[in-house]
């Protein structure tokens, strides 16, 4: 089959390995019609996770058509159009029995404190991705979503990670009627947290970005403020006149290891890798929000430490939430939100590119060409059928 | 906290019992979810799980076809797990290493992560080996580069170029040092008596293990050492051979030719 095939920092590219099949009776073999890049698989692309093995598969946003189910599959049957949540999880484990689903501790024996993604390295349990035309998916009658007619196949494949992610990030960060809330990051994710925020009832959400076509996109998308801190001297400063010299209620990092605005966290956390990436926004979050906010983090991190001022943060009495959305859990409210014509998660898919073309897809999304937001890759076997 | 009178007030349909600020008005559905009760992850641990069906009992163990590395923070192997990729080579054992660590040591990530950088290298290896030459232009996403960002895209062919071309002026140089006169910036050396002209002459042995070649026994040097034992950081000959009188000569015509500072000691 057609793969997406990781050959080292920067370099991917689209080649023929061997396809998935059944290797444990609660699995099912996807066949894959949508899937999509994920701003995190660029930590991936630029060496940024350890544990990233030569010939990954990438990809973690995706739908497809049931192609083949193991023998204790009851629910899924062949030919079925599902979604797939990004988390692998078992359903039975102590974290699942709390639908703390993307912690599950039953699908990953390489890392005890992250569960299992798919095509996100092996810390991560070693699964490859969805950049390709077939996917195994474990525990398929637990995680995956039949996808009912009424739901556009663009906003499914959004479903699966970062709309719930971007929705987590405001709902993680208890926001109350008419709070001030600061996304930072104008990727999916921070564009998707700044249209929750107004759903959970924010009174103001300003979005920090550098990038203007990004800025001009979520201003639209979301009804907010924007600032551009590359055209601010001091962050902490404007962003403190901005909101009566008290700070915002709420901070949402939806950026992560590969933030900019700071030279020694970019030197220290990107190029030479001395900390699990740059702490820039989460710097910022902490010494932006008011004292008693909260501070929701959803922007991916390596697994070493970050240089951060928690001093701050415990003089603020801060509340910081943070984990991996737990997609399953939010499916069914964010259908409706769909299907009441509240939001159009599928407005963010910018491009559609063959998943033959998958190298400049990456760089595209990766160099922010073309006004690129959100890629959809379309694998040739889709291309034909759906 | 309202969390509890919100519930209560708006549970049966909060949509249209909150009252959308005027402020707001433009705002689509403003305050949907404003109701606790509307929110899917609140509370943040939530029991039972909804999720359809019987889940309570774990799924059956998957059978172990190929290496897998464990965290030494849990049992033994989960129930579930990715097979792609197993462990090999030299970054197989690097990572089966970096697994004596625990997660929060942080020799295990450096470890793995340098595992990476070689596992790269074996990539690199490994499609030579199959004879195919990655045509790293494409790998990068070159085409895109030079379609939506042509100014970038030369500035990047030019730095590479200087950064080449600078590796073989460099990489010549070195290779000049081993057959001829020591050579300068930019090919200046050129200038110099051609001393790399002569054939290599047998000048004396050298006892010393210090010196390449030198196995203590006393083997043969030519005039070429010379060169090479400048390539290794100065270093002379701790022991001073006898030289025959027809050897000192030669290597006496030698330092004739050669700067001062080769033949200083």
């Amino acid at each position: 089959m057609l793969a997406m095939n990781y050959r080292g920092t920067y370099r991917v590219r689209a080649e023929h390995k061997s396809a998935p099949y059944i290797e444990h009776p609660g699995d099912a073999i996807i066949c894959v019609n949508r899937a999509c890049i994920c701003g995190s698989d660029l930590h991936l692309h630029h060496g940024l996770v350890p544990y990233t093995r030569i010939g990954t598969t990438f990809g973690h946003e995706f739908t497809g058509v049931v192609e083949e189910v193991g023998s204790a599959i009851h629910k899924l049957k062949v030919g079925d159009q599902v979604l797939v949540p990004f988390d692998v999880f078992c359903g039975a484990c102590y974290f699942c029995q709390r639908e703390l689903y993307s912690n599950c501790h039953n699908v990953n024996p390489e890392a005890s404190a992250i569960g299992g993604i798919y095509g996100y390295s092996h810390s991560t349990g070693g699964y490859d991705g969805d950049q390709a035309e077939h996917v195994r998916v474990p525990m398929a009658d637990v995680g995956p979503t039949v996808i009912l007619a009424d739901l556009d196949l663009d906003d499914a494949v959004l479903l699966t990670d970062a709309y719930p992610t971007g929705y987590q990030a405001a709902e993680m960060g208890d926001i109350r009627e008419g709070e001030t809330v600061m996304v930072f990051g104008a990727g999916p994710v921070g564009i998707f947290a700044a249209k929750s925020a107004w759903l959970l009832g924010a009174g103001r959400v300003i979005v920090v970005e550098h990038v203007d076509y990004r800025l001009e996109f979520v201003k639209n998308f979301a009804q907010c403020e924007t600032v551009n801190f590359k055209e601010v001297d001091d962050m902490a400063l404007h962003i403190k006149k901005m909101t009566d010299w008290m700070g915002a209620d709420v901070c949402i990092d939806a950026v992560g290891c590969e933030a900019a605005g700071n030279f020694a966290q970019s030197l220290t956390g990107i190029k030479l890798k001395l900390q699990g990436g740059s702490a820039t926004v989460l710097h910022w979050c902490i010494n932006l929000v008011r004292k008693g906010g909260k501070v929701s983090i959803v922007g991916v991190y390596g697994p070493t430490f970050n240089a951060i001022p928690m001093g701050n943060a415990v003089n603020k009495e801060l509340t910081l939430r943070m984990n991996q959305a737990r997609v399953k859990r939010h499916l069914p409210r964010l259908i409706e939100h769909i299907q009441a014509g509240r939001i159009k998660p599928s407005d963010v898919i910018t491009h559609r590119m063959p998943l033959e073309e998958v190298a400049d897809a990456y760089d595209m999304f990766s160099s922010k060409l073309h006004n690129c937001i959100k890629t959809v890759l379309v694998p040739p076997r889709a291309t034909a059928s759906t | 906290m309202d969390t509890n009178t919100n519930t209560k007030s708006l549970a049966n349909n909060p949509e249209k019992t909150r009252e959308v600020p005027a402020r707001l008005a433009h705002i689509k559905s403003w305050g949907a979810d404003l109701d606790y009760a509307n929110r899917p992850a609140y509370p943040m641990e939530r029991m039972p799980a909804r999720l359809e069906g019987d889940h309570s009992h774990a799924p059956v163990q998957q059978a172990q076809t190929v290496e897998i590395l464990q965290s030494i923070e849990r049992p033994g192997i989960t129930l579930i797990f990715g097979t792609p990729q197993p462990s090999s080579g030299l970054s197989g054992m690097l990572r089966r290493a970096a697994f004596g660590y625990s997660e929060s040591d942080l020799r295990h990530w450096l470890i793995l992560l340098f595992a990476d950088r070689v596992n790269m290298v074996e990539g690199l290896a490994s499609d030579l080996r199959s004879g195919h030459v990655p045509n790293l232009f494409a790998e990068m996403g070159g085409k895109a580069e030079f379609k939506y960002n042509l100014p970038a895209a030369i500035q990047k062919v030019v730095v590479v170029t200087a950064v080449v071309g600078l590796g073989l002026l460099l990489w010549s140089q070195s290779k000049g040092r081993e057959d001829g006169p020591p050579p300068t910036p930019f090919g200046l050396a050129l200038a110099q008596p051609p001393v790399s002209a002569a054939p290599a002459r047998v000048i004396g042995t050298c006892r010393s293990r210090r010196f390449p070649g030198g196995n203590g026994r006393g083997v043969p040097r030519c005039s070429r050492d010379r060169a090479r034992r400048r390539k290794i950081g100065r270093r002379r000959c701790v022991h001073r051979p006898a030289f025959a009188p027809e050897a000192r000569a030669a290597r006496a015509a030698l330092l004739k030719h050669l700067p001062a500072r080769i033949s200083a000691p």
